[in-house]
């Protein structure tokens, strides 16, 4: 049996998971749940859930159902995808977690998410996890599944999400964000949930233009983001540059290519999709 | 193994897509030499290939991504190994207006265990879809395939009555329900459909589910625009089952997303590939600033 507390303090203290406040409840090897509240810093202007949060936790409850899975060796996130096809907006978004496949060398993942004031189903997230061989940095996973939900943190956030993460927004769609240890992963890499993040400000900010999101007459309702990771993002800053590829009336296709500025290569790339609403009568 | 016989029919065959390796220089490109692959594919857009608005089906696309990409991903993983692909991801970005159109697949990562390969279709206004194809290395019975480098495949035009069908009439894809909702259908394999690993072609099951969501609703012609695929097992025995499950309507854009299952009939309804399409009524799509008039 295992469970999934690592052998040194994560998240540490400042971290974007404490920010967003999740919860994790791992039900069985195989199965996990999750939870995030929302909160004025995590809401984007047509008043759901920003796309980055739902992303982060998907990711989040992902890992938990992977990381008993693949044990004794570890694993990283190589493809991730969420259609967001309903409304959270208030209360609680859950997350709910299931091995589909468990291979030697890759384990796939989906997350059915739904918004528990009204049980509405509000999306789904597949995730594609590559399994790595156990390094001895990995944290230590024995014992038995821990029991119950546990919170990595608790909602007051008193600043925009984007500011606590020290995101930039450069124009143009171009976005830069700091790789510190608010942002890291367990391997010392940026964590998948700020991969999204800086996908989802850097798409709306293409989307928009440079007064997002105060000034802007539109609004930015994006349905779904896909990542695939070419590489750990170890040195940062974080770039991304996004750019609309795709019009189908009121839809937009935004390709977000991402590079560790430091590490001098890229990688990731994401692709938002979403809907451009008219300023409000 | 020995180079494919590419006169037998099959995906690939009727798909009829030339391709050549490009030369790439490593070393400007940042890359690991073993990376450094890149193809191009020559898609000439007969009737067969066509979705109800004229441009390339989503159905064929997918497929000629699974080819183009799977191949150069596959180049990329010798000698230690060919490759099967794990996740397929298809966006359309615009209508097709011109008769040829070419898909340039480039290599964005070459692991010890997975290939990711991006691949473009673009005509003479530029990139019209594209796709991201992840694949999984492993050595095949036999071994990996041996080509001559750089690879140059020529295909012969297809003749007779194969030239004249589409694709989802080569496939034989037999509808089981459609009530806009609730979509299934199940192919009877044939050898055509197998790839020489002697596992149903990658493309096979998605282009039925394009053919489904896309005929759900017959008042209303409707295109695929986005896919994102999750192969979980290869379909080896048949019949190769597909079923459609609507899982949100968007009133506003008129779009409609559904849940894609397809399964391995012969293996206990095995689910063999599982995913996504969202599909919106077929107008034609515009590049960024057309409808501005930019």
């Amino acid at each position: 049996m295992v469970h999934l507390t690592p052998n040194f303090e994560y998240p540490p203290q400042q971290h974007l998971l404490r920010d967003i406040a999740v919860d994790i409840e791992q039900v069985s090897v195989g199965r996990s749940n999750g939870w995030i509240p929302m909160q004025a810093s995590i809401r984007s202007a047509d008043g759901r859930g920003r796309i980055g949060a739902v992303t982060t936790l998907i990711d989040c409850v992902g890992g938990a159902v992977a990381g008993p899975v693949v044990a004794p060796g570890w694993m990283a996130t190589a493809d991730l995808s969420l259609e967001y096809f309903g409304s959270w907006t208030e209360g609680w978004l859950r997350a709910e977690g299931r091995t589909l496949r468990a291979g030697r060398s890759t384990v796939v993942i989906v997350v059915e998410l739904y918004s528990e004031i009204n049980s509405q189903q509000v999306g789904r997230g597949h995730l594609t996890f590559a399994v790595l061989p156990r390094r001895d940095h990995n944290p230590v996973m024995e014992g038995p599944l821990p029991e119950g939900r546990r919170s990595l943190g608790s909602p007051g956030c008193e600043h925009s999400i984007f500011d606590a993460m020290h995101l930039r927004l450069l124009g143009n769609g171009v976005v830069e964000c700091p790789c510190d240890p608010y942002h890291r992963n367990t391997l010392g890499a940026m964590h998948g949930g700020s991969v999204a993040f800086i996908a989802d400000a850097a798409a709306e900010h293409a989307v928009l233009g440079d007064d997002m999101p105060a000034g802007s007459r539109s609004s930015w309702h994006p349905t779904a983001l896909s990542l695939t990771y070419f590489a750990r993002l170890l040195e940062g800053p974080a770039n991304a540059v996004a750019q609309v590829s795709g019009v189908h009336g009121s839809s937009r296709e935004v390709g977000v290519a991402l590079t560790d500025v430091g590490g001098g290569r890229r990688t990731a790339t994401a692709w938002v999709r979403g809907t451009l609403a008219g300023p409000p009568a | 193994m020995k180079m494919p016989n590419l006169d037998q029919p099959s995906v690939g065959k009727f798909l009829n897509i030339p391709m050549r390796e490009l030369a790439v220089d490593a070393a400007l490109e940042h890359q690991d030499p073993r990376a450094a692959v890149r193809m191009e594919g020559e898609v000439v857009l007969r009737p067969g290939l066509q979705g109800a608005d004229g441009s390339l089906w989503a159905g064929a696309a997918i497929a000629i991504l699974d080819n183009v990409g799977g191949f150069t991903a596959g180049l990329a993983a010798l000698p230690d190994g060919w490759v099967v692909t794990t996740n397929l991801r298809y966006r359309r970005l615009c209508a097709v207006r011109s008769e040829k159109q070419f898909s340039t697949a480039r290599v964005e990562r070459r692991g010890a265990n997975a290939v990711v390969t991006h691949i473009e279709f673009t005509d003479e206004h530029g990139a019209c879809a594209e796709g991201i194809l992840t694949s999984a290395v492993l050595s095949p019975e036999g071994g990996p395939p041996v080509w001559d480098r750089p690879v140059v495949m020529e295909r012969e035009p297809l003749s007779g009555e194969e030239a004249e069908l589409s694709f989802w009439d080569w496939i034989e894809a037999t509808v089981e329900e459609s009530d806009g909702t609730h979509l299934a259908a199940h192919v009877e394999l044939e050898p055509r459909h197998r790839n020489p690993w002697g596992i149903v072609h990658g493309g096979v099951g998605p282009a039925v589910a394009v053919g489904l969501v896309e005929q759900a609703i017959a008042a209303v012609p409707r295109t695929v625009v986005r896919a994102e695929l999750h192969y979980l097992a290869p379909v080896r025995s048949g019949p190769l089952r597909v079923v459609a499950t609507e899982l949100y309507e968007d009133r506003s854009s008129a779009s409609h997303l559904y849940e894609i299952q397809i399964l391995d009939g012969g293996s206990d309804d095995r689910l063999c590939i599982t995913g996504t399409m969202l599909a919106v009524p077929a107008v034609s799509t515009e590049r960024e600033g057309e409808l501005d008039g930019a």
